[in-house]
């Protein structure tokens, strides 16, 4: 600076350019109040291999809608070793999604973790029995061998026993079937659990036709779903970060949007996701299977009739509708407090801004 | 004063009839050509074998032949088809093992040295690395993945763990080992603790330090593979994983890196067995004794 006026003048100008800069920096992640939004970190655990079964989440990180959100999320694979709900209540992730009854269990134990949005809106874990087995329907099962998932994955079944009448302990063998559908293919036997996005698929992909050559038992036509697709947070941190949720929630809400309109693309980033960078050939063939699977998710979270407005939102009669059969066959030992359960007020905010 | 007198403990003293630095007699390279030829037939012989059944499965329509035992060729064809999807998991499978199994050996050195000194440290501290080892790797990788928080840290952690106890108690082993006579001998040179170490202990250990090396060294192998099987999304053991999630069209990707990991486990064994040639040319064994 020459002289004192200038040196005035410069710092008088700084001083504006300041002031014209701090005001900046609303409108950024839906954020009503026109604050500074902090950047915040999420930890997403998925619950299995990260495939198209978390389109939602793979396509806002991919998308840069979490970015945008102000939200650096880690997505956390899951696998047959994993336990999400264990994960998050331990702090190793702050969020994950699993089936209402996981959560519903968890807080049983009396284990700090809330639900605070619920994607599918039926069950995706339907039987599956080979036509000219003759068996359709749950009264059919007696005497018969049923491979199923155990680890909360069995209430569905037990419920649909009930309801036909049938003992699980004496009247139908239930026993635990591995992850793969071989033997199922191979017809050692003739019932097996699957889920209505992934082996369901395999098995059409392996020739075996859902529509001409299976039955398939859905325990929601018998008016038990347990469903999946429940956001199951970290309760200290939702208190801790209530927006990061909110936003989390509103972003992902828009990532599952954006696969299930772009689903060639999803697909693609799933399949790369599930194998881990390389090969064109593996990836390609897993791509035809990952569009299934997202018509199969879209089906599960939008179904005919269901205003897209409510996408992801918590249905508590559903809840107590669940918590009831849970109490019923042991999946929790009381009455289930839903208030604390869960926090419809996250999914509110996500979705008040859009 | 010749290494191969001092820390011969076999030889009692016999000149050996070979040449002292290590190099290998024309009759020595022939022995180990033969061997390895055979070891090459028997592998050769396996593969046709299974080759065989393998075909036989298929045509005698067995049901879910390729994922019970998949063909060798079409294993091959699938490593060649995927080989950019196999050369990154193999990567980040033989890296995490590799550095494993460096930190295994390194901490194990230091304990074994570390519990040489006295009687009391050993029975103080040993049956508490052993009680370590009993944790079943399968329960140990999240524990320690939830503590950490870490993948990449966690794959380190459990590699080493399991690595670094076949080092440590096969070095304790070799530095307890030491002859007593040449002990004397050095004592009456009035050599300092540390020549005694640098000159007879250290290089006395080294054949037993490479027997827990040869074992240590495919186990880290399998440390990963495990790591990887429980909470990773990349690596063989996730690919063995991922295989068999999407159903029958991907057995033969998970055969390919089951024989892939198969492979990676021999190089590494080799390694280990190449570097002790090197470095303990002097050892009996080698000098066709």
């Amino acid at each position: 600076m020459r002289s004192g006026r200038s040196r005035v003048v410069f710092l008088l100008f700084l001083a504006i350019v300041l002031a014209a800069c701090g005001g900046d920096g609303d409108g950024d992640g839906g954020d009503v109040s026109g604050e500074e939004v902090e950047r915040a970190t999420v930890r997403f655990q998925a619950s299995w291999i990260p495939d198209c079964q978390f389109a939602g989440y793979l396509m806002a990180d991919a998308q840069g809608i979490y970015d945008e959100a102000n939200l650096d999320v880690e997505i956390l694979p899951g696998g047959p070793n994993v336990n999400p709900t264990q994960q998050v209540v331990s702090g190793a992730a702050d969020v994950t999604v699993n089936k209402v009854g996981a959560l519903l269990a968890a807080r049983d134990q009396g284990l700090p973790v809330v639900g605070i949005a619920q994607f599918d809106r039926s069950s995706s874990f339907p039987l599956v029995a080979y036509k000219d087995s003759g068996i359709a329907t749950p009264e059919d099962l007696e005497g018969k061998e049923v491979g199923i998932w155990y680890d909360g994955d069995e209430y569905e079944v037990l419920a649909l026993l009930d309801q036909a009448g049938l003992d699980p302990e004496t009247d139908v063998e239930l026993f635990e079937q591995g992850f793969t559908m071989d033997p199922f293919l191979a017809r050692k036997y003739d019932v097996a659990m699957v889920t209505s996005f992934n082996e369901i698929n395999v098995l059409r992909l392996e020739g075996v036709d859902p529509d001409t050559e299976l039955n398939v038992i859905d325990p929601s036509e018998y008016g038990i779903a347990i469903p999946h697709g429940t956001v199951i947070a970290n309760e200290e941190w939702l208190e801790a970060e209530p927006d990061a949720a909110a936003r989390f929630v509103g972003a992902t809400i828009e990532g599952w949007q954006y696969a299930f309109a772009n689903k060639e693309e999803t697909a693609a980033v799933c399949a790369e996701s599930a194998l881990a960078a390389g090969g064109e050939a593996a990836t390609d063939e897993l791509e035809q299977l990952q569009v299934l699977m997202l018509d199969e998710m879209e089906r599960l979270h939008l179904p005919e009739g269901f205003p897209e407005s409510d996408h992801g939102k918590i249905d508590p009669e559903q809840y107590q509708e669940i918590a009831d059969l849970g109490l019923d066959f042991g999946m929790i030992k009381q009455a289930a407090d839903l208030e604390a359960a869960m926090d419809t007020s996250v999914w509110e905010s996500a979705t008040s801004g859009s | 004063m010749s290494r191969t007198a001092l820390t011969s403990n076999n030889s009692g003293g016999a000149a050996p009839p070979l040449a002292r630095g290590g190099a290998p007699s024309p009759s020595h390279l022939r022995q180990a050509a033969r061997s390895s030829g055979s070891a090459l037939i028997v592998v050769a012989a396996l593969v046709v074998i299974w080759e065989v059944v393998a075909v036989a499965m298929v045509a005698a329509e067995v049901p879910s032949a390729e994922t019970k035992l998949s063909a060798p060729h079409l294993i091959a064809q699938r490593i060649v088809d995927e080989a950019p999807l196999i050369a990154d998991n193999l990567r980040v499978t033989a890296t995490g093992a590799l550095i494993g199994l460096l930190g295994g050996v390194v901490i194990g050195v230091a304990v074994a040295l570390v519990i040489a000194q006295t009687r009391f440290l050993e029975s103080a501290v040993y049956p508490y690395i052993i009680g370590g080892q009993m944790i079943p790797t399968i329960a140990l990788a999240p524990i320690i993945l939830v503590a950490t928080r870490n993948p990449t840290l966690t794959r380190f952690l459990v590699a080493t763990s399991i690595t670094f106890f076949a080092v440590s108690l096969s070095t304790l082993k070799g530095l307890k080992s030491t002859s007593h006579g040449a002990l004397e001998l050095m004592r009456s040179y009035n050599a300092s603790r540390l020549q005694v170490y640098r000159r007879l202990r250290i290089p006395g250990a080294l054949p037993f330090f490479f027997a827990g090396l040869k074992i240590a060294a495919p186990l880290a192998v399998v440390g990963e593979i495990v790591v990887e099987l429980t909470g990773a999304n990349s690596g063989l053991g996730y690919t063995i994983l991922v295989s068999q999630y999407y159903g029958p069209n991907y057995a033969t990707l998970f055969w390919a890196a089951m024989v892939i990991t198969l492979l990676l486990g021999v190089l590494f064994y080799t390694a280990a067995v190449v570097l002790e040639r090197v470095l303990t040319p002097w050892q009996p064994e080698f000098r066709g004794q």
